[in-house]
């Protein structure tokens, strides 16, 4: 069993408690709240989704989003990351004609170089940059690095504001879930149930509202076991990353 | 020991009653009896979970009478399903008394006896709505009841409009019950309930052995109504 859902989680703690069915939904409402906690440290639900980019911009968040990690675009079959730019405001402007929300005109970065994508500049492959065998000459001299496309995050608009070269397309969005979504309902890590199982406990008891608690307690060490588990790292990786770290030098 | 059965109950606690057989003058029959020890067996049942399984930390009404109705019909009503009890149940914690409610969808199937619906507390249908997660319960069909009534999260008779219930309750109806059918009923409760049944009785007059047809208010009065007054 890679994944399990909350359901077989609920049903085996009301098996484990010898109660009846009448505690389902107590425990169900308890697991999801675990699962939301979790998701944000240490489940880490990471979900993706290509968005497209409105008329002004603008991408509408998922519902279950609460972080952004990446946000790339598609160029030549390959996503390339996107930075992120502070210069984006969060207002927006209405056409007086049509009362849609459109881009302010002329929004633009004066930091970074608009035609620049990831050190690779449109007008930088001329001839004479470049030699016989492809390579740069060198001698581009006061250029910016850096790009000026990018992308803003506006939780209160529910959007990514994207700069304009992107109106259209569409961006692909990698980000951490809330937990809250059917998908994550029936997308559990098996190393989580004992973790899930112990919140419950927690939330169904007299104490559900001390973080101190002895409940409390066996629920955030459950926690750090779970950490501890989802951590990938064996002996072989300490090893390789040992030998990695040793480079063959002069002998003396 | 025989098999426990509700005449038997009735009749051994009548006997108490009427200080020997049942006199032709006494205003008590056998069904109030048997009626009687109905109403003292749910008492013992509910007083026993209460005191011995809920003090060991039990939930389970283990040792309780469930009973079993099927073919109970569904209706919509305000573009949810419900349904009618066929009978209160025990009030138990997280209204237990109602311990299970399957459906079955069509005509040709069988109910669904390991696919009970969710038992939910009143209002808390409402609350989930909010909830992304849990406003359809995992797809999972769930019900409130409110006195006599269950009202479902969905509309299930427009979904299945064949559709009946089984609803396993709480109770020991006695109704269900003919004279001589085993009741479900430890045997360690049969003193209890004759005790009980006797006590609910005891202050009822017994009546005299001779009835006195020769009284000037008795005139008139067929024999076998008499009654004596203590």
């Amino acid at each position: 069993m890679i994944l399990t859902n909350l359901d077989i989680i609920c049903r085996r703690w009301l098996l484990e408690k010898n109660i009846p069915i009448h505690y389902y939904f107590e425990a169900l409402t308890h697991s999801s709240t675990a699962l939301r906690e979790l998701s944000f440290d240490t489940l880490q639900i990471i979900n993706s989704c290509m968005l497209p980019v409105g008329d002004y911009g603008e991408v509408n968040l998922p519902d279950d989003f609460v972080d952004d990690l990446l946000v790339c675009a598609p160029v030549s079959g390959a996503l390339a990351p996107l930075p992120k730019q502070d210069w984006i405001t969060p207002l927006r402007i209405h056409s007086t004609t049509t009362g849609e929300f459109v881009p302010y005109p002329g929004q633009e970065n004066n930091t970074g170089n608009p035609n620049l994508f990831y050190g690779l500049p449109n007008q930088w492959s001329y001839y004479w940059n470049v030699n016989e065998y492809g390579e740069s000459v060198g001698r581009r001299f006061g250029g910016h690095g850096g790009t000026a496309q990018g992308y803003q995050l506006f939780k209160q608009r529910r959007q990514i504001q994207m700069t304009q070269g992107f109106i259209g397309g569409a961006v692909t969005l990698l980000y951490i879930s809330d937990g809250q979504s059917v998908d994550n309902a029936t997308q559990i890590d098996t190393l989580a149930i004992s973790c899930i199982q112990a919140y419950i406990d927690w939330k169904s008891s007299p104490n559900r509202s001390l973080k101190d608690s002895a409940e409390a307690r066996t629920f955030y060490n459950e926690q750090r076991k779970l950490r501890a588990r989802l951590n990938p790292l064996t002996p072989v990786d300490i090893r390789n990353l040992l030998r990695e770290s040793y480079t063959a030098g002069i002998k003396n | 020991m025989g098999v426990v059965t509700i005449y038997r109950l009735a009749e051994q606690a009548l006997s108490l009653i009427e200080g020997g057989d049942l006199k032709a003058a006494s205003s008590l029959s056998i069904n109030e009896i048997k009626i009687a020890c109905g109403q003292v067996i749910n008492a013992i049942l509910k007083t026993d979970y209460l005191t011995i399984n809920g003090k060991m930390g039990e939930v389970i009404p283990n040792g309780s009478v469930l009973a079993l109705y099927e073919n109970i019909p569904c209706e919509t009503n305000n573009g949810k399903s419900q349904a009618t009890l066929p009978i209160k149940p025990y009030k138990l914690p997280r209204n237990m008394g109602v311990w299970g409610v399957y459906p079955k969808y069509a005509n040709d199937q069988n109910y669904e006896y390991d696919k009970e619906f969710i038992p939910l507390q009143m209002g808390q249908g409402s609350l989930i709505k909010s909830q992304p997660l849990l406003n359809d319960l995992l797809g999972n069909v769930g019900y409130e009841c409110y006195g006599d009534k269950l009202y479902f999260t969905k509309d299930i008779k427009s979904l299945f409009p064949d559709v009946v219930l089984a609803i396993r309750l709480v109770i020991m109806d006695i109704s269900q019950y003919g004279d001589y059918d085993m009741l479900p009923v430890p045997g360690e409760y049969e003193w209890d309930i004759i005790t009980q049944v006797y006590k609910m009785y005891s202050t009822q007059p017994i009546p005299d052995k001779v009835v006195d047809a020769t009284s000037a208010e008795k005139k008139g009065e067929p024999l076998n109504q008499q009654k004596q007054s203590s």
